[in-house]
């Protein structure tokens, strides 16, 4: 039996119920049923549009996969869903590690935290209960010394998702962290729980994960991880992790340097380079892959969208200075994407003179190491220009307005990765309709960049789509068929890296899900009705921000994407055509079952409700 | 004609060196580059012609086909295909 749990932070009232089979079979768990309940609790909450994030009626959901914590592979991921405070639309992080895990074994899938806390609080999952506990002492700590206290308090074996200085100060870009580097990082969900007096979820304890046929599940764990571990890609993620993503975008001219003012940068960051500071690589819980360093310069990581975002896009060159940056973030607390593109941004604008040292308390200039280790702690304790910082994209109410003009976000939320997406179409079309915002992992079609034959793109897609990663024909299905199967791996808990399209035409697909839902929960679903299911999440998330306000106006790229071309390598002169963008978008819009301003239909809209 | 090939991620290893001085006869392609490399280090030849991807290829800043012919000190950066992470 998997549980829900409905824990008011004002009454200190908990309400345990058994998770409901039919939100179940419609949404599967992770971000799907997230998903299912975020549009609930802000419908209930008066008006969506309105909510103030920080208001304590904001519901902070954490969601496990249906399969997270069971042996099914890289079935480690949770999901952490809440009005964003950073893009004050529609707010998910998803993350890894073993929290999710733990909380499973007590029978947790799902805690829907409202209210706020009298004071510095946490909450204690143990042997299957729930507790409101004070954080004495904890609070003002950052993420590890903040863990190894509860470990200390609580004895081996405790695992837990905390706050760092960055969530209790709300900084809007503040984070959700667990072990040293797994991050719920994206749309501020550190600094909603921050707004609840919520330092930390503790889990310990608790038994095994029941699961429908163990047998049936340990058999197709095996044969699946030799499937992936035949892949060429697995291999490499799992000796070099994703800075092996850095060079090929480098060499392409595609990653995103200063502000994306430019578009490639030194070969101080490719892998080779990273991997002189590494120890060795680890893994989540379940994983077959061990994609991330442990670094030795007191961290884990890097990641490559932190190599580009804190390397590349503020001119910091040196391997074991972006090593200590990412560090850095990751102990106070801080999503990398957004910390590095807000930074990228400010200096951005320092050096063109819309704000001055006046404002910024001093120099701000590219590639200043010191500077930026400054900076970033004084965002995540809000001092001085990093008080201003702190509001990420929001900044732009405090700037000049001209300064919008330079900030790298759709719907607000900060580009994700590294790459600029100029070049390839469909990678645009991604992050401008992405449904929290400027993010990858959402949708990203990295199978454009494979130019796989045509006959292999249409028994995969099923839609006609150019083998030219530059062209806008047939993008939109391209880019609706990666939301899909996303999301439904978000849904299970399973990690991207494994998930066919993710990098490579092999990896686990709907086939593979299907018979690990057998294996695990007993439910029987056919391919079709997977995908309908991440088509269904799809379609929540939409209706989400179409009632927080959103309109197609809010699926667009930013400005310097459309109108300055790529200046330099084989991407020279690439931008987006704002005609065709629009053409593309229509076509997604089709592609998805929307009207041409992105709005369900009545049918589906009724289907949806008839849910509740 | 001698060609340079600058490997990259996650070539070089087998090679164990970035770069590899490839003698071709003229007219030859970038495929025929490959052939030669793969030739000399079996253990890319895999990799060169995966059914997961087959390798990008930069000349002069710009994305070379493999049918590309070459012409004495061309170099040629061959890279694997990824962009998400």
């Amino acid at each position: 039996m998997s549980n829900t749990a409905i824990i008011n932070l004002s009454s200190n009232r908990i309400e345990v119920s058994p998770t409901p089979q039919n939100l179940i079979r419609a949404f599967l768990g992770g971000r799907g049923m997230n998903m299912y309940y975020l549009r609930k609790y802000l419908r209930a909450s008066g008006d969506p549009k309105k909510l103030d994030p920080f208001d304590p009626a904001n519901p902070l959901i954490f969601g496990a996969g249906l399969l997270t914590g069971t042996i099914a592979p890289n079935a480690a991921r949770f999901n952490v869903s809440a009005k964003s405070p950073e893009s004050l639309g529609l707010g998910d992080a998803n993350c890894g590690g073993f929290f999710a895990a733990a909380m499973r074994k007590n029978s947790f899938d799902r805690l829907i935290i409202v209210g706020k806390a009298a004071k510095p609080s946490y909450l204690l999952i143990e042997d299957g209960n729930i507790s409101i506990r004070e954080a004495d002492g904890l609070w003002g700590m950052n993420s590890p010394q903040t863990q190894e206290a509860l470990k200390s308090a609580h004895g081996s074996g405790t695992v837990s998702a905390v706050i760092s200085q960055a969530g209790e100060n709300k900084v809007r870009m503040a984070a959700v962290m667990t072990g040293l580097k797994n991050t719920a990082g994206r749309g501020g969900m550190g600094a909603v729980m921050g707004s609840k007096n919520l330092k930390a979820i503790v889990a310990r304890g608790g038994e095994q994960i029941p699961v429908a046929d163990k047998a049936a599940l340990s058999a197709t764990r095996k044969e699946q991880t030799k499937y992936l571990q035949d892949s060429k890609v697995i291999q490499v993620l799992g000796t070099l992790g994703t800075p092996f993503l850095y060079e090929v975008s480098n060499r392409l001219g595609a990653i995103r340097t200063r502000n994306s003012q430019e578009n490639s940068f030194e070969d101080t960051l490719v892998a080779s380079e990273i991997e002189k500071f590494s120890d060795k690589m680890l893994a989540c819980t379940s994983c077959v892959v061990h994609c991330r360093h442990r670094n030795t310069l007191g961290g884990e990581g890097p990641e490559y969208s932190t190599i580009g975002l804190l390397g590349a896009n503020i001119g910091v060159a040196p391997a074991d200075q972006v090593i200590m940056l990412n560090n850095l973030v990751n102990d106070l607390g801080l999503d990398a994407s957004s910390t590095g593109t807000i930074i990228a941004w400010a200096m951005e604008l320092y050096q063109r003179g819309i704000i001055g040292d006046g404002v910024t308390d001093g120099k701000l200039e590219w590639g200043d190491y010191e500077r930026v280790v400054d900076l970033i702690n004084d965002i995540a304790n809000r001092r001085g220009f990093g008080n201003v910082l702190a509001e990420s994209s929001q900044a732009k109410k405090i700037f000049p307005p001209e300064a919008a003009d330079y900030l790298i976000a759709v719907k607000d939320l900060p580009q994700s990765d590294p790459h600029d997406v100029r070049y390839i179409k469909s990678f645009a079309l991604g992050i401008a309709v992405a449904s929290r915002g400027a993010d990858h992992l959402r949708n990203r079609p990295t199978l454009d960049i494979l130019k796989l034959p045509d006959d292999v793109r249409m028994k995969i897609f099923g839609v006609p789509t150019s083998s030219d990663p530059t062209s806008y024909e047939g993008k939109a299905g391209m880019v609706a068929w990666h939301d899909d199967i996303y999301a439904v791996a978000d849904s299970l808990g399973i990690c991207k890296f494994i998930t066919h399209g993710f990098n490579s035409p092999k990896l686990l697909g709907y086939d593979h899900f299907v018979e690990l839902i057998q294996s695990v929960a007993g439910l029987n679903f056919g391919e079709g009705e997977l995908r309908e299911t991440g088509k269904r999440v799809i379609d929540i998330e939409r209706q989400i921000n179409l009632e927080i306000g959103r309109t197609r106006a809010d699926d667009t790229l930013p400005k310097r994407y459309f109108d300055d071309p790529m200046p330099a390598r084989a991407t020279k002169g690439h931008h987006i055509d704002r005609e065709k963008f629009q053409k593309m978008l229509d076509e997604y819009y089709e592609a998805r079952g929307w009207n041409n301003e992105g709005h369900l239909s009545k049918e589906r809209l009724a289907e949806l409700d008839a849910l509740v | 004609m001698k060609i340079l090939l600058h490997l990259g991620e996650p070539f070089w290893r087998a090679a164990g060196k970035r770069e590899v001085e490839i003698a071709l006869n003229d007219g030859g392609t970038i495929s025929d580059a490959l052939a030669s490399l793969a030739n000399t280090y079996p253990t890319l030849a895999k990799d060169l012609d995966g059914e997961e991807a087959k390798p990008m290829l930069f000349m002069n800043d710009e994305e070379a086909s493999p049918e590309k012919i070459l012409s004495d000190g061309a170099k040629i950066h061959v890279v694997w295909p990824v962009s998400g992470g």
